[in-house]
């Protein structure tokens, strides 16, 4: 009898004993991951985009349910049949989704559809062919608003705009749950898989009020027509919080926010830095300034105003807005003084708004202002700002000279946060005497100066027009040029810091005959809401 | 004179049996639940099926304790008529499922005829080797009884079931060599053997086409299925009843792959349980046939014993990809027909053998 040869199915059992170690023990890893890849399959619930609302609760920005459908084309049986279906219900059309059924993995066959369409989907159980829920990102007032708010991406990431700024609060969390695939790909749910819900995001409620939103975009936009201008801007910030009221851009179909982006040189506007230097260097409003003949020579350049004045005193030079005299009363003040002036009032630097691509602009140290480029500035050319900052400056004189840093977004309610943004009182910039003085003189610009034309009959105004040459390559651009308008009102504690700006107006030549009556438009518009200007505010108080 | 058992049935045989009979019906139900109800059944259809076979099992497994072994042998020469005319009927005349004509229709029941075929190759060389061992001291006076199993052999593996031949050539060349044959008269047959199964893969285009795609390292689908089943179960598995691979990934994974999902539900600890009480279960039946003084006791219990543990190492071996891929199911663990019966009644047979030890 031959025992031994029960030795060989035993050394058998041995060998696939250690075929089962290796398997179960040492590749257990990898044979892990390959099983979970066949078998599971990790679908993302998508979280909801919070909502953007204005200061009164009405949505600028909301996300809707709907539904995309995409395509596996791995798991396609009938490629033709699958492509007819499709292109019956206006999925696309037939050919091109041939073509991509037979060249891609995966692409999305229509997104974001309504319920009616994606019903009709899924009740045709073509294999390879998915929907999964998603949200379309709809701007109610998308016309008045583009540009500020923003957009997303197809996958609703913000892109730009608010929607970019603040995309961490608003996307939410995405959640996921894991479906069980069956060999032919579909996936169903299995009860003992993880899930995670997933977390609505924040809604933002802004500073912005959609009425005054709308007043300043309607009014600008006529602006633009009326002086056949290439594109214009505004801003309305309250003063003694920086809370941005209204921001529009008239830029044609761009998604551009000119108001904080764009760097332009202010002209006449800027003024206010070289009469609240004067101030600070104890000058006197009724100093007298000799402007006669209307021209000035620097550096071999010539300055000229509109028309002689004669002699002026030094609230008459801003009243009737003289360059010369602006030269002149310059020349009285230290430029350490003046370059202060203009930091302290926000110029050269961000204003810090929570908003994407802002410009800085460029103002001049005292060792780089040679004799020419300061006595430009002195009349607010050779320095650039943007609209924000100089209206911005404007709301501190308003406010006594307290600069804040402007925002937008006044809350977050919902999701992870819950934030309330206070007023950021970035510097005390002037004395409040000072400010007054310098409201004096504004107040007479809309009464008997060059912003006659944005006088109110019921409300008193503070401002000032600014017309500036804009520069090209190799110097000034004839006829072209840069017309604003800053003002506040009313007189006595402000409530409205208006900033308006119109790039190129064809016709008319000056900012006193055409931002100055856009801005008179905007605060007899202002008027007719109500309570949004108060009876106290009446001329005879 | 009628005989008398020295001893009682062995207590140890029995309990692994039974142990992995009811593994087999926890097995059963975890790996063919969703395939039951997946297929439009109930749930518990394979489970049912499975328990509705294993009674009768049982019940011949008692029952067949009670013969002495002794007596089986007469069935060598009336089992090989039997078996001759309905292989030759069913080659003929059978009818075709799976495209085998595996099975043969009988007064509306279907018998696999080869599970008996297997457990006749046992006796009848069991009994050849121990009366008629004198046979197997020359070549020529080896030629026929060696063609009559041939003659069996074969026409089981042009039914066609590859696996089923491969099983009886094993255990014949077992016993062979066990019964004390002389090797240099074994090594020509062996030869011979495989020059014709090597004509027959070469003849039958679905054995080959098994074996070329195992050979060329493509496994095939439902091996690299079962590997992954195997292997994600880790150390201790996904638990029982949650296993992932049977949920339509495996064929069959109640019968050829049972060991696949049984090794990713229970993960390496569960799987060498298994693997140990298989072995347990083969040592058994070793120390059963040593303990019996004769010959043919000997050589039946050894046969039977080696029967079942190869289709262990066969189902096991498929499992983990060494081993072209064939139908095979696990002894008292996979749902299965009549496999279930013949292992069971092999099992009995060795029971029976244990009272009448010696030892």
């Amino acid at each position: 009898m031959r025992r031994w040869v029960n030795f060989l199915p035993f050394a058998f059992w041995c060998y696939l004993a250690f075929n089962l170690f290796n398997l179960q023990i040492l590749k257990h890893q990898s044979y892990s991951i390959r099983a979970k890849n066949q078998h599971e399959q990790k679908v993302r619930l998508v979280a909801r985009r919070g909502n953007i609302y204005d200061r009164n609760g009405r949505p600028l920005a909301v996300s809707i349910k709907a539904y995309s459908i995409y395509a596996v084309t791995k798991y396609v049986r009938n490629l033709n049949q699958t492509a007819m279906k499709l292109a019956q219900l206006g999925l696309g059309p037939y050919r091109e989704l041939v073509r991509k059924l037979k060249t891609k993995r995966f692409f999305w066959v229509k997104m974001k559809v309504d319920k009616e369409l994606a019903t009709k989907v899924k009740e045709l159980h073509l294999p390879g062919i998915g929907v999964v829920d998603d949200y379309l990102r709809f701007y109610p007032q998308k016309r008045y608003l583009k540009d500020l708010i923003g957009n997303v991406s197809s996958d609703n990431r913000g892109l730009s705009g608010l929607e970019f700024q603040f995309d961490s609060i608003l996307k939410g969390r995405d959640g996921f749950a894991v479906f069980q695939k069956k060999p032919s790909g579909r996936g169903y749910p299995y009860p003992h898989y993880p899930m995670l819900e997933p977390e609505c995001g924040g809604d933002l409620y802004l500073t912005l009020d959609l009425d005054l939103q709308i007043l300043l975009y309607e009014t600008l936009s006529r602006a633009v027509d009326r002086y056949r201008a290439d594109r214009a801007a505004g801003v309305i910030i309250e003063p003694g919080t920086g809370k941005v009221l209204a921001l529009v851009n008239i830029n044609g179909d761009r998604c551009h926010n000119s108001v904080i982006s764009d760097e332009f040189e202010p002209g006449s506007t800027f003024k206010i830095v070289t009469l609240a230097a004067a101030l600070i260097e104890g000058h006197r409003l009724d100093e007298i300034v000799d402007v006669s003949g209307g021209r000035l020579k620097v550096g071999g350049h010539l300055i000229h105003d509109f028309r002689d004045y004669g002699r002026l005193d030094l609230k008459g030079v801003f009243v009737h807005s003289s360059n010369v005299g602006a030269v002149k009363i310059g020349r009285r003040v230290r430029r350490e003084i003046f370059f202060q002036t203009a930091r302290a009032l926000g110029f050269g630097n961000l204003t810090g708004i929570h908003l994407p691509g802002e410009a800085k602009g460029k103002i001049y140290r005292p060792r780089e202002m040679k004799r020419l480029r300061y006595a430009n500035n002195c009349f607010g050319q050779g320095v650039t700002v943007t609209l924000l900052q100089l209206t911005n400056a404007y709301a501190a004189i308003a406010a006594s000279g307290k600069l804040y840093r402007p925002y937008v977004v006044a809350r977050i309610v919902g999701g992870e946060t819950r934030y309330t943004f206070r007023p950021f009182l970035i510097r005390r910039s002037l004395t409040p005497e000072i400010c007054h003085q310098i409201s004096e003189v504004l107040a007479a610009v809309v009464e008997e100066g060059t912003g006659r034309r944005a006088r109110n009959r019921l409300i008193k105004i503070c401002g000032k027009t600014g017309t500036a040459q804009k520069a090209g390559p190799g110097g000034y651009l004839p006829g072209r040029i840069i017309t604003t308008f800053v003002g506040y009102f009313p007189k006595q504690e402000p409530d409205y810091v208006i900033g308006i700006m119109l790039d190129e107006p064809k016709q008319g030549s000056w900012a006193s005959q055409i931002t100055a009556p856009v801005f008179g438009e905007i605060v007899a518009g202002m008027a007719k809401i109500p309570g949004m200007v108060g009876d106290s505010y009446a001329y005879a108080q | 004179m009628r005989l008398r058992p020295f001893d009682r049935p062995d207590p140890g045989y029995t309990t692994i049996i039974f142990l992995l009979l009811g593994l087999g019906v926890v097995a059963v139900y975890s790996s063919s639940f969703f395939y039951a109800s997946a297929t439009g059944r109930s749930e518990f259809y394979y489970l049912k099926g499975h328990l509705l076979r294993l009674i009768p099992g049982i019940i011949l497994f008692f029952l067949i304790q009670r013969i002495p072994y002794h007596s089986l042998r007469q069935l060598s020469g009336p089992g090989y008529i039997v078996l001759l005319t309905i292989l030759l009927f069913t080659f003929l005349i059978g009818h075709r499922i799976y495209g085998a004509k595996r099975w043969l229709q009988l007064s509306g029941f279907s018998v696999q005829i080869s599970e008996l075929a297997k457990l006749w190759v046992v006796i009848y060389l069991a009994s050849l080797l121990s009366f008629r061992m004198e046979l197997f001291s020359r070549f020529k006076t080896m030629i026929p009884p060696l063609l009559m199993l041939f003659s069996i052999i074969l026409l089981v593996l042009i039914q066609p079931n590859f696996s089923m031949a491969i099983v009886m050539a094993t255990v014949a060349l077992y016993l062979l060599i066990l019964g004390g044959v002389k090797l240099r008269l074994i090594l020509p047959i062996v030869g011979l053997a495989l020059l014709v199964i090597g004509l027959l893969i070469w003849r039958f285009p679905h054995t080959s086409y098994r074996l070329s795609r195992f050979f060329s390292g493509s496994l095939q689908y439902q091996v690299e299925q079962s590997r992954i089943a195997i292997g994600s179960g880790g150390l201790f598995g996904h638990g029982i009843g949650s296993g992932r691979q049977k949920l339509l990934f495996l064929p069959k994974p109640f019968n050829d792959f049972i060991f696949a999902i049984w090794a990713e539900e229970t993960g390496f600890i569960g799987s060498v349980f298994l693997f140990v009480l298989f072995l347990l279960l083969f040592l058994r039946g070793i120390a059963i046939a040593s303990g019996l003084e004769d010959s043919f006791g000997f050589l039946l219990v050894s046969g039977m014993n080696m029967v079942i543990f190869i289709y262990f190492l066969l189902h096991t071996g498929i499992a983990l990809g060494i081993i072209p891929p064939a139908g095979v199911p696990l002894p008292f663990i996979s749902f299965g027909g009549w496999a279930v019966i013949a292992n069971l009644t092999a099992a009995g047979i060795i029971v029976g053998a244990s009272r009448w030890r010696v030892t």
